[in-house]
């Protein structure tokens, strides 16, 4: 008898009781989404959330990390160097990445009218603040790098064998990645073009 | 191994599963597992970062919850949350002590913004998963990658809501509370399941590999997962470009940036210079006046012409109707108390109140603390879902609970509820209420 439950569902019989039980108490929850004001948008969210996620947002960040490491490994022959150069970019980015898009609608004003009637105060400053903190970021990541880049043996170093000669495909990342890095550029500029303006009208 | 300890793995296993082998369309892309490379996945990973992740996600539950319970549902029209039949509250929230809320709900901010690096890390960790084929080998296959659509569409659901909710920008055309609410719901139920089904599978990977071992291995001597006995495992690892240490250590510090970030705006009120990106991380300035708002007068549509002279607290009590204008109000005894608002976004603010205690005007009404009382205090703004709160009968009778009239020695701002207030010990925010323009007791 439970062998042949097992055979027509997949698993123990406890599985399916626990399965539906958590299932129910989801359905019930669903349900009750259904009620409230805008409640089909609430369900839409709800899986939009998780395909976002999944089919944009991670390729899009494991993307640039995939270009970021095509673009270092051009740049960069002996992989030991290659690869502590890339993470001594690739962590400060990653976190101030992270950090604007937290907090992006503050730094990136999504309603600042909305913002200045619930607390009173002008939602400025946050945009200068990001690009402070993200300086910091690569200050320190740079400056740990320069200490450890002293301490590595070069003899270590060399020993390490040279990458095979590059690729189409590897130009191709190459030449991306060098894309990547003229747009962060631009918007970088952009950002402290912003600050400065705002700086300006708003009276200095 | 135990019956429980089974449940994880038939699944994975299901030898004798009678779902034939796909139809022989070639995978290709993701579907491919030899597409998923990274030398850094497999079981060990993922379970590590499930481990940190649920002490937090279990303090931002509990805390979640205790939150709704906080405005104690069951009195009044105090239930947002669009009415939940069986509902977990049955207790009236307690007054003592008077940063119990702002306890509360800091620590539902922290763990929930720490989490968000775990979170993102441990989904990049089990991506191959979504493309697996056959992509439902049975029945009870199937059911559970339906709960794991749940699982992370409402976890997903609760951070992004969350985050920006205490931002201000709510774009979505659903109201925030009764949204995050029933989300967390599915959650839980959700995450019961997994944690059923996968705990022994962590409990296995931890007796396999140990629980801090792997952290020892720089990126020279890191190697990937064997495949055959992980199936989170790459069939064709890459070489590795970071080892997973660097991983969890870059995920740590997002998590400790955006808790410097949370924690500079509640808890540790003296370095909220730290909050540079905090939604309340600003300073106000230096008068007496020059604290946290939540919602103008200007946002509500309060008049200074309904705040005057023509302003009148309107009691209602035990057969008794009683009207008081403010210099009423202020010939009364006055108390001083300093008192905390704490916000359900995850901030507080402590100031010298002083006013009328709130036992005084039950009294005027006609209401003593013998009854099992209640209050409706509603405001002069018309309309949204704190235009008005109710009160328990310990918030009422609390020594400490006042209508305030005045704050650090002087009158009240407009923003802070001129002419009068109420602020209560462990109340959250919204429903202190503001603008003040009518009371009804009842027992």
């Amino acid at each position: 008898m439970r062998e042949r439950f097992r055979y027509e569902y997949g698993a123990e019989p406890l599985h399916l009781i626990a399965v539906v039980a958590s299932l129910l108490l989801c359905g019930y929850a669903l349900l009750r989404i259904t009620e409230i004001p805008g409640g089909g948008r609430v369900l839409i969210w709800l899986v939009a959330a998780a395909l976002l996620h999944d089919l944009v947002a991670l390729p899009l960040y494991s993307g640039l990390f995939k270009l970021s490491h095509g673009a270092a490994a051009r740049a960069i022959p002996n992989r030991a160097s290659m690869l502590m150069a890339l993470n001594h970019v690739r962590v400060p980015a990653g976190l101030s990445l992270l950090l604007l898009v937290v907090y992006s609608p503050l730094i990136l004003r999504f309603d600042p009218d909305r913002y200045m009637d619930t607390t009173g105060i002008g939602i400025d400053g946050y945009l200068g603040r990001w690009l402070l903190i993200s300086a910091g970021l690569f200050l320190v990541s740079g400056v740990v790098y320069a200490v450890r880049l002293r301490r590595v043996d070069p003899a270590v170093a060399a020993a390490s064998p040279a990458p095979p000669p590059a690729r189409p495909i590897g130009r191709l990342l190459g030449g991306a990645g060098w894309a990547v890095l003229a747009l962060s550029g631009l918007l970088t500029a952009w950002a402290l073009a912003t600050v400065v303006v705002g700086l300006l009208t708003n009276g200095l | 191994m135990s019956r429980l300890e089974r449940l994880g793995e038939q699944v994975a296993e299901a030898p004798e599963s009678r779902t034939p082998p796909n139809p022989p369309i070639p995978a290709a892309g993701p579907f491919r597992r030899e597409f998923w490379r990274s030398p850094l996945r497999g079981q060990w990973l993922t379970s590590f970062l499930g481990s940190t992740l649920l002490p937090l996600v279990i303090v931002a539950a509990l805390t979640g919850f205790l939150s709704h319970a906080a405005y104690n549902p069951a009195l009044g029209s105090n239930d947002v949350s669009g009415g939940f039949e069986v509902d977990l509250y049955f207790f009236d929230w307690p007054t003592q002590p008077a940063w119990l809320y702002s306890l509360t709900q800091s620590l539902h901010l922290l763990a929930g913004f720490a989490a968000i690096p775990i979170l993102l890390a441990k989904l990049w960790s089990v991506i191959p998963k979504l493309f697996e084929r056959p992509a439902t080998r049975s029945l009870a296959h199937a059911l559970e990658r339906l709960s794991l659509l749940l699982l992370v569409g409402s976890a997903l659901f609760l951070f992004v809501t969350g985050v920006i909710n205490v931002q201000y920008w709510l774009p979505f055309g659903f109201s925030f509370v009764p949204a995050h609410y029933y989300a967390a719901l599915i959650f839980v139920g959700a995450l019961a399941l997994h944690l059923i089904l996968k705990l022994p599978v962590v409990a296995r990977t931890f007796r396999r590999d140990g629980v801090f071992r792997p952290l020892g291995e720089g990126i020279e001597r890191m190697r990937a997962a064997d495949p055959a006995v992980d199936d989170l495992a790459p069939i064709e690892p890459a070489a590795p470009t970071i080892s997973r240490r660097g991983m969890l250590g870059a995920v740590g510090l997002g998590s400790l940036g955006l808790l410097t970030m949370t924690a500079g705006s509640n808890l540790l009120g003296a370095v909220r210079e730290i909050a540079l990106l905090s939604p309340r991380g600003q300073g106000y300035g230096d008068g007496p006046n020059d604290f946290q708002v939540n919602k103008t007068a200007a946002l509500v549509g309060i008049e200074p012409s309904q705040t005057g002279g023509s302003w009148r607290l309107q009691l209602t009590g035990a057969g008794r109707d009683v009207s008081l204008t403010r210099a009423d109000l202020l010939a009364m005894p006055q108390h001083d108390e300093r008192l905390p608002i704490a916000c359900v976004e995850g901030w507080t603010t402590w100031q010298d109140w002083s006013g009328v205690r709130l036992a005084d005007l039950a009294a005027l009404a006609g209401v003593d603390s013998g009854g099992d009382a209640e209050v409706l205090v509603e405001s002069l703004q018309e309309g949204g879902a704190f235009a008005q709160a109710t009160l328990a009968g310990n918030q009422i009778f609390d020594p400490r609970s006042l209508l305030a009239l005045r704050v650090n020695g002087t009158d009240i701002s407009p923003d802070h509820g001129y002419p009068a207030r109420v602020i209560v010990p462990a109340l959250p925010g919204v429903h202190n209420t503001k603008w003040v323009k009518r009371m009804t007791f009842t027992v």
